[in-house]
């Protein structure tokens, strides 16, 4: 995976640019001036590194596992987290979006960046940029086909244009041949993407893939 | 649609439905700046100081071009700094001294910000601020209880000259930033302790009691004889004497350092980004200028009124029963925030 389209990876003891330079500042006359206080910053850099798509494929796993879970989940995915012990810090909801034999779920940001960060961590770079963002509320199918995904076409594919207030999260489809896996186990299958609604859950031949 | 028409239509970031480029699925590392960046985000958000949506409105304003140039926290840091100097939180100047340069000049929050265009709408906003509520209240006060129209227009000429004159000579820039910093406490609105806020806003909070009780039918007995800090006392209402020329001028003093309306908000905006503090002084007299001549119209026109009905007492009273309710609402909504 290649670095920022824009920035390139510097090097840790590289001089700070123009703009470090200008966060650095902001961050600390707000301090100074008793806005915000430095050690809720870097109390909350470390809830934002705490926040891993992990969280998701757990949230995901138990759904599979447990049909009263999965019921909750649906109708109230920020309550159905809060349950698990997932806070949010965002003044957000959360909506999961359940995958079947005929609909498939993606989201989306059209606008920006909005994204379920409290149950996913940062997102993806592709998801922030334009030709996602503009493509995949037009041209789902050409923008899946590009992840290496092909849904048929008696699929419906429903996008969902997250909001400053309404973030989503998909619930993937259960891969085939999981009957006896453990709730971890199943967990570990589930990645970033299929959550975003870009690829599915595999499983085959006994394999992660 | 030419693209004109088309940029009319779709701000930079409407970009849902566009035709685009294939997808690169890239991945990027977070710098540690960025996670700052990203962090302090998420607290100004959490705070209620500047939200998400604001966010996301304050990298549009950037415009399409800076949007094009900048990187994804770039366009956050540059929002963050422009969203918070239109708030009154932070100004351009503090930021440049605390940058070390490292950022340049201040921000200007429009870009297109001519002086003699600012120097222009501060005068207008100095007629305009002439007859705000505070400044009615307060000449309709001080003129109503003057026994001549010679001491009314005295009075209210020491007023104007109290209050411009607080305003258009900041003498130093500690006056100055105290102002803008008192107007920060304001454009926060309750997001912090207004104690924070320091002398101005205990100042205005001072002031607004005494306009309140004033108010209430009995009139002000005096403003600044006493001290800001002393509780309200029974004592003042009974003791016989009114608004003086003194107290008149000290009344427009305080009222320059202590009360906000909206267009002193907009005159502090506009004046502390016009870059370096001679022009900030130069858009400030300009603006006290044209506060003093719309004042003079004012206390004229009170003047005027409040003699010819000195003859028929029962216009007179009703004419400061009037006024009197005016200024304790204008002092209940200006302390209610």
């Amino acid at each position: 995976m290649h670095p920022h389209d824009h920035t390139p990876v510097v090097a840790a003891d590289e001089a700070p640019g123009y703009y470090e330079i200008m966060e650095t500042a902001v961050r600390e006359l707000l301090v100074a001036k008793q806005i915000i206080s430095a050690g809720e910053i870097r109390r909350h850099l470390e809830v934002l590194d705490s926040r891993t798509p992990q969280l998701g494929a757990r949230l995901v796993a138990k759904a599979w596992v447990d049909p009263e879970f999965k019921k909750r989940l649906l109708a109230d995915g920020r309550a159905a987290c809060e349950e698990m012990g997932i806070s949010f810090y965002e003044n957000t909801e959360l909506t999961v979006l359940e995958n079947t034999e005929k609909v498939h779920n993606l989201i989306v940001c059209t606008l920006c960046s909005c994204y379920p960060r409290e149950v996913l961590g940062l997102p993806p770079d592709w998801y922030k940029l334009a030709p996602y963002r503009s493509r995949a509320v037009k041209e789902p199918r050409a923008v899946l086909a590009e992840f290496g995904t092909v849904i048929p076409d008696d699929v419906e594919i429903r996008v969902s244009d997250s909001t400053a207030m309404i973030r989503y999260l998909v619930l993937p489809r259960r891969p085939e041949g999981t009957g006896n896996m453990s709730e971890e186990q199943l967990a570990a299958l589930v990645t970033r993407d299929a959550m975003i609604g870009v690829v599915p859950v595999e499983f085959q031949n006994g394999r992660v893939q | 649609m030419n693209h004109s028409e088309e940029l009319l239509k779709r701000l930079p970031n409407d970009i849902g439905g566009q035709p685009g480029a294939p997808i690169q699925r890239s991945e990027h590392q977070y710098l540690p700046w960025e996670k700052r960046c990203h962090a302090l985000a998420d607290i100004l958000d959490m705070r209620k100081i500047v939200s998400t949506e604001e966010k996301r409105r304050g990298v549009e304003s950037l415009g399409a071009e800076m949007i094009g140039k900048l990187t994804y926290y770039e366009r956050w840091v540059a929002a963050f700094a422009n969203i918070l100097f239109q708030k009154g939180i932070l100004t351009p100047g503090e930021l440049a001294v605390r940058d070390g340069g490292g950022s340049g000049a201040p921000l200007s929050w429009d870009g297109r910000m001519t002086l003699a265009g600012a120097l222009v709408s501060c005068t207008f906003l100095g007629l305009q601020h002439g007859i705000d509520v505070d400044h009615v209240a307060a000449i309709t006060d001080v003129t109503s209880i003057q026994r001549t129209p010679l001491d009314a227009t005295r009075c209210g000429l020491l007023y104007a000259v109290g209050h411009a004159a607080t305003v258009g000579t900041p003498g130093s820039r500690s006056h100055y930033a105290e102002a803008l910093r008192s107007a920060a406490s304001l454009a926060l609105d309750g997001a912090r302790d207004r104690h924070d806020a320091g002398a101005p806003g205990t100042l205005r909070v001072q002031f607004l009691v005494q306009q309140w009780r004033g108010a209430d039918g009995t009139r002000p007995r005096t403003l600044v004889d006493r001290r800001p800090s002393s509780p309200p006392t029974g004592q003042g209402r009974r003791s016989g004497h009114g608004y003086g020329p003194k107290s008149s001028l000290s009344l427009g003093v305080l009222h320059g350092i202590g009360a906000e309306t909206p267009t002193q908000l907009s005159v502090l905006l506009i004046t502390s980004n016009l870059g370096g503090i001679q022009n900030g002084i130069l858009g400030l007299s300009v603006f006290a200028l044209g506060m003093f001549v719309s004042n003079m119209v004012l206390t004229t026109a009170a003047t005027g009124v409040f003699s010819i009905s000195k003859a028929r007492p029962a216009v007179f009273r009703s004419l400061a029963a009037f006024t009197a309710a005016y200024s304790l609402w204008i002092g209940i909504k200006m302390m209610a925030g």
